[in-house]
């Protein structure tokens, strides 16, 4: 793991998360809404295609959006 | 650790794509935690589905997967029935270095160690311990250009 990168990450996601907070009118895509202290782990799969991250990518259009894919490990 | 608040405005998504032996779904669910207390959503790309629509949209073979791959989007990009628009920027690490589309940094070091899949596209912009601090180049300009009024 890029340790580097992840610390650009998380800085970079703190906005997301108070973008979100002060503005309840930009209702959150189901796979993003939290079931707990953070958000769940969403499988992409070729029967749901990509449905869920697509509407996580345009719930925020408008804004200027970041997206990446990593390995886990 | 980027210490400018305004690199902080950008909307995030995270996706995790198994590449290598190791890279299992517990091993997606543990990295998770990563953003403990942040709503960043996080998708499990266990058939690489989203990797190949990402090398779709930036143009080259489909048939491979993106990974370990930056990708930065203007407020007008949109997910079409088209699939996923181009990004404005884009850095991945390849080959042992960063290479970037191009316009995305300036070029930086010796550029015949962009791989023959890039060539054309991208420029080497830099080396792969300088990641983080490539990723915030981008990312503060990018949230400061794009930043809501």
């Amino acid at each position: 793991m890029r340790f580097p990168a992840l610390a650009v990450i998380l800085a970079l996601s703190i906005f997301g998360c108070d973008s979100k907070k002060s503005s309840p009118e930009s209702a959150p895509p189901a796979a993003s809404k939290p079931t707990s202290a953070r958000a769940p782990l969403v499988d992409l799969t070729a029967s749901s295609t990509l449905a869920a991250v697509r509407t996580a990518f345009n719930a925020h259009k408008g804004e200027a959006r970041f997206l990446t894919l990593l390995s886990p490990t | 650790m980027i210490d400018d608040p305004k690199a902080g405005s950008l909307p995030t998504i995270v996706a995790w794509i198994p590449m290598l032996d190791s890279d299992e779904r517990p091993a997606a669910e543990a990295m998770t935690s990563t953003f403990a207390d942040k709503l960043v959503p996080q998708f499990w790309d266990g058939e690489r589905l989203l990797g190949k629509e990402v090398s779709r949209s930036l143009g080259v073979d489909a048939t491979h997967a993106s990974w370990d791959i930056y990708l930065f989007y203007p407020p007008e990009a949109e997910w079409t029935d088209a699939g996923l628009p181009p990004a404005a920027k884009v850095i991945v690490q390849a080959m042992g270095v960063v290479i970037g589309a191009k316009g995305t940094l300036p070029p930086k070091g010796d550029q015949s160690r962009v791989p023959e899949w890039a060539q054309g596209r991208a420029d080497v912009v830099g080396e792969q311990p300088e990641l983080g601090a490539l990723l915030a180049a981008i990312a503060v300009p990018f949230a400061v250009q794009y930043q809501r009024r």
